[in-house]
């Protein structure tokens, strides 16, 4: 009854599902962790502090064709939900000044980028010397899953929690039926599949602070050689630069998530108080009204809530590849569970590792996935004659 | 190819039909899969040309068509496409063959060992203008169109001599073209003949009149001498005019060269030694040919038919969609592969199960031989099979196996692969309980087909224990031990089972020539579909035509070989296999759906989609019955939506393709823009 499975309803899996679906594909998703179960730990999305801040490594690095697609497309979230889009200012402040080629890849892409300079008269976030500016989305993190989640519900997208061991498994399964073509979008689920065991990808920590300061409408970061830890650093004794972020949330409760956590190959979801201290120090000194009008130290700010998720990266980068396969090539056919039918030959296209950027990515992230399930849904090797 | 695709100047041209037009071959009953029938309205549309007046186009151009004439490959004439239309209303519109004159023919070339040659020469027809159509033709046109199907039967007929001379325009009306004449319509005029000489005034006749269809189909015949002689001495004139020969020689090329590509096949029934060779070479190549692994495990969801109301239910809860049965799903795996049948599913409240028994089956059988509704001769037959005893079966001396395999082998034909597999697996099991002897035939020709419908479905080890079945009921001496999955376990090699049952037939195979000097078609068959499982297509193609050799008007082997050359890689090839299926059955949904399936692959969306939803509307009519389930309807045809979203989401219609599913409106894709 399907065209295609999606595996994974985080948000990768959920937009591209919906991209799919707005193509005239039918797909269904099946998920091991559900969008509106926005409590479980398996499951990185809702715990984002979430805004449009590109990582992308330059415009040679896939994601910046994709993160410029989600800045475009926002806006049409933005208008018909403002409560869970919304564009506000950023600064992304640093102390040592940068060449004119360190300049960001999107300088064109974003609103009233500007390369800023303080001065005694405009001081800038922290008193850091130099920022650079731009204004961009912020998304209520847990809320835009969710909001995906019933969308897709609603045109018909059967969302069926269920966990797979392998890969072979979603070609067949009883609900849904045969299919061809599955999209991988099970993020650190991709490591331990069966038949994808990627090794590359890794877990990358992330914990953040849920404050309530609704006088706080703006993204401040101060990520200076945060996406580039030294090769040669003492890897024992330290992390990664420490970082400090603050992304406001859409919506009336005027919650700011506080981060600049992470963490690699650290799978811990609990909290770390001594790293949610941290945070908040560095946090307020950037910004210090986020203890609100009164308030004299960072003890002042009114914590809502610690959270932890693990984000689904990948070394050298997210992996968005149509691969053609044949159900029963690992192991014994018999340990598959259910009737899969060894033998058939299949395509799934892979849509993970995106890291903390999987929200950025998203929605030009599902358009390219969904250009590469319709190449194979086109093809030959998926449309068979019948005897 | 390049110029296959190429050729879709804006999408104002439709390669593939102009190939159809410009090769001159016999497609005139397939022309509405290939080109516009007379019913075709004379609309705008840039995919269908005008079908008017047609005349032999005197063109040297036309000569390069057919300086390569394969049969079965249409590439040399993608250089058509480029060639300048003579006219734009001129094409060329080739001649029929009918079924006596093509068997005599073939049984001739047979036993002489080379082509048939004695097809008129000159069979280009000159088709009336739309004007001079009879009021039939109107009236056909009208009802056609009125009842939604505009699906064009052919309903040409022998042209009355007071229209228009047929032999002075080159028109060889000397046959009841096959459907043409006997295809009733589908649906509500399933009973009428269409061959009528007022036929206005028939068209309420309910009964089919064989006497007047048999002294139709009499004057039919003798017109195509009377047109074979004119034709003939008209050709031996015209040899040394331009053009005129290889224009004229096409028609008949066309299975002179399908005769030719199967030549070299026969001749290798002489050499089974070859046989051996073949099969050792291929079995020493594991590596190159086996590149699929062909264990089915159980599969417990094969027939479960609500699927749809379960994700319903689903979405109307509106909570998490937790299916039941999912948790469950991990259950035992059935030893030989077959899923578990829950017994066929019937469509309730249907209209003829107030029919008296024996003349359903009649009807029902003569809508498979002759032409017709395929899911109106599946109600039939499901009709029969309900309510007939035992007692009734034996008045007309039919076996509920028989019943349950005519059934099984009507729903494949109609593209519903799930009903024909329960139907089989029904006469699989009156089989074991009526027993084989005297219906070894039979017997051989269901589990065949029933191993087919499993291949479909990936399901190889079900297809093996079927194969193996017949094995050990037809000609036990050569079944061997039954395959298992405990038996692949203990191998190294999952496509042992394969290779095992290859064997068996190969040597029953081997045995039957040297004892009779004859082809057993359904050992052929049997083979045909484990070389296909293999992934073998040049071995399974050999089959098929060893098999048509036998059978060469088996439409079921032509779509076959098509599916086979098409899976294999040659789309276009396969075109030609399944026209010729379709020229012999031209409601044989299968293989429009498969041709759908082709044209997508080949690149041309447009074209698939109309073949695929001409599939569907095949399928239509079965709603204006009174099979009230809509799942039932609904996985009958999803097989051939799916394809279609396909089709649709490569031309960009997303939209359209977002609607294309299970119930939806065909209309809505007349609307549009699609012909079919």
């Amino acid at each position: 009854m399907y065209d295609a499975v999606v595996l994974g309803s985080g948000v990768v899996g959920l937009s591209i599902a919906l991209e799919l679906q707005s193509r005239g594909i039918k797909v269904a998703i099946v998920a091991r962790d559900i969008a509106d179960d926005s409590n479980s730990i398996g499951f990185a999305s809702p715990w984002a502090g979430c805004n449009w801040f590109s990582f992308a490594n330059g415009l040679s690095d896939p994601a910046s064709e994709w993160d410029t697609i989600t800045y475009k497309k926002l806006d049409k979230v933005a208008r018909e939900r403002p409560d869970l889009c919304e564009k506000v200012p950023v600064w992304d402040v640093f102390e040592r000044k940068k060449r004119k080629e360190e300049e960001p890849w999107y300088t064109d892409v974003v609103d009233d980028y500007k390369d800023l300079t303080a001065s005694p008269s405009s001081p800038l976030p922290g008193n850091k010397p130099y920022a650079h500016y731009f204004r961009t989305w912020i998304l209520h993190a847990p809320k835009y899953t969710k909001y995906l989640g019933q969308k897709a519900r609603s045109l018909g997208i059967p969302i069926i929690q269920h966990r797979i061991s392998s890969l072979d498994e979603a070609y067949n399964l009883p609900p849904i039926g045969k299919v061809n073509l599955v999209i991988n979008a099970t993020g650190l689920g991709s490591r331990s599949l069966v038949g994808v065991e990627d090794e590359k990808v890794y877990p990358a920590r992330g914990q953040t602070v849920l404050v309530k300061a609704p006088w706080v409408r703006e993204c401040i970061f101060h990520v200076e050689g945060f996406f580039a830890p030294g090769e040669d650093a003492d890897e024992t004794a330290k992390a990664p630069p420490q970082a400090a972020y603050m992304i406001p949330r859409p919506g009336p409760e005027g919650h700011v998530v506080l981060g600049g956590h992470y963490r690699t190959n650290d799978w811990s979801t609990n909290t770390d108080l001594v790293e949610a201290e941290r945070i908040l120090k560095d946090c307020y000194n950037l910004c210090p009204r986020l203890a609100g009008p009164n308030g004299k130290s960072w003890k002042d700010i009114e914590v809502v809530a610690h959270n932890v998720g693990l984000r689904p990266a990948r070394e050298g980068g997210a992996r968005l590849e149509l691969e053609r396969r044949v159900i029963g090539q690992q192991g014994s056919t018999n340990l598959i569970p259910g009737g899969v039918s060894a033998g058939r030959k299949v395509g799934v296209v892979h849509a993970y590792g995106v890291g903390g950027a999987g929200f950025q990515n998203s929605l030009g992230l599902a358009e390219n996935a969904s250009d590469l399930a319709v190449q194979y849904l086109k093809s030959a090797s998926s449309n068979k004659a019948r005897l | 190819m390049q110029s296959f695709l190429g050729g879709d100047k804006g999408g104002s041209s439709n390669p593939l039909k102009q190939i159809g037009q410009r090769e001159g071959a016999d497609n005139s009953l397939f022309k509405d899969r290939f080109a516009p029938g007379p019913s075709s309205q004379p609309s705008s549309s840039a995919f269908r040309p005008h079908p008017q007046i047609t005349h032999q186009p005197p063109s040297s151009s036309s000569s390069a068509l057919h300086a390569t004439p394969h049969p079965f490959n249409l590439s040399h004439l993608s250089a058509a496409l480029s060639q300048p239309q003579v006219g734009p209303q001129a094409r060329i519109l080739p001649a029929s063959i009918d079924h006596p004159q093509f068997n005599a023919q073939w049984e001739q070339a047979r036993s002489n060992g080379h082509s048939p040659i004695p097809f008129p020469q000159n069979q280009i027809q000159a088709r009336p203008p739309i004007q001079q159509q009879s009021g039939w033709s109107n009236d056909f046109q009208s009802f056609s169109q009125g009842k939604g199907k505009g699906r064009a039967v052919e309903h040409e007929q022998p042209q009355p001599q007071s229209q228009v001379n047929p032999y002075q325009n080159g028109y060889s009306g000397y046959t009841p073209h096959y459907g043409g004449g006997f295809q009733p319509m589908y649906g509500a005029m399933m009973s009428q003949p269409q061959l009528q000489q007022q036929p206005q005034s028939q068209m309420d006749n309910q009964a089919l009149n064989q006497k007047e269809m048999d002294d139709l189909f009499a004057r039919a015949e003798e017109d195509y001498k009377a047109a074979s002689e004119k034709t003939q001495s008209q050709t031996e004139q015209d040899q040394d005019t331009d053009g005129i020969q290889e224009i004229g020689s096409d028609p008949k090329g066309d299975l002179e060269a399908v005769w030719e590509s199967l030549k070299p096949e026969a001749e290798r029934l002489n050499k089974l030694a070859e046989w051996e060779k073949d099969f050792s070479q291929f079995t020493n190549d594991e590596d190159d040919l086996f590149d699929t692994l062909n264990e089915s495990l159980n599969r417990s969801d094969v027939g479960q038919r609500n699927l749809d109301q379960q994700l319903h239910l689903d979405r109307d809860v509106g909570g998490l969609a937790v299916p039941d049965g999912l948790d469950q799903y991990n259950g035992i795996a059935r030893d030989d592969g077959v899923p578990q049948s829950r017994g066929y599913d019937y469509a309730s409240n249907n209209v003829h199960d107030s029919t008296e028994l024996a003349a359903l089956w009649t009807e029902a059988n003569r809508i498979v031989t002759e032409g017709g509704s395929l899911t109106q001769a599946g109600l039939m037959l499901e009709s029969f099979v309900r309510r007939s005893t035992a007692q009734d079966r034996q008045q007309i001396n039919v076996s509920a196996t028989e019943a349950w395999s005519l059934l099984g082998r009507v729903h494949a034909m109609d593209e519903k692969e799930e009903p024909a597999m329960r139907a089989f697996e029904e006469g699989r099991k009156s089989l074991v309980g009526e027993g084989v002897r005297g219906k070894e035939g039979v017997a051989g020709e269901m589990l065949t087909n029933l191993a087919i419908s499993y291949v479909n479905e990936s399901l190889d080890l079900a297809a093996l224990t079927v194969l193996h079945q017949y094995l050990s009921l037809v000609h036990p001496a050569h079944a061997g031990q039954a395959p298992s999955k405990t038996s692949l376990g203990d191998t190294n090699s999952p496509w042992a089972l394969h290779e095992s049952m290859a064997e068996r037939f190969l040597s029953l195979a081997r045995e039957q020539w040297q004892n009779t000097q004859s082809v057993d078609p359904n050992v052929q068959v049997g083979l045909g579909t484990l070389y296909y499982m293999m992934d073998n297509y040049e071995e399974a193609r050999g089959c098929w035509t060893n098999a048509l050799g036998e059978k060469p008007d088996d439409y079921l082997l032509w779509n076959r070989l098509g599916a086979t050359l098409a899976n294999g890689g040659n789309s276009e090839e396969a075109v030609d296999a399944y026209r010729r299926a379709l020229e012999l059955k031209p409601t044989f949904t299968r293989a429009i759906f498969n041709l759908g399936v082709a044209c997508l692959n080949i690149g041309v969306y447009k074209e698939s989609a109309e073949h695929l939803l001409a599939a569907l509307s095949l399928h239509s009519n079965q709603s204006q019955s009174d099979r009230d389930d809509d799942s039932v309807l609904s996985s009958d045809s999803w097989s051939i939506w799916s394809t279609l979203r396909r089709a649709l989401v490569a031309l960009n219609m997303n939209q359209l393709a977002g609607n294309a599913e299970p119930g939806a409106d065909l209309n809505v894709f007349r609307q549009a823009g699609f012909e079919f």
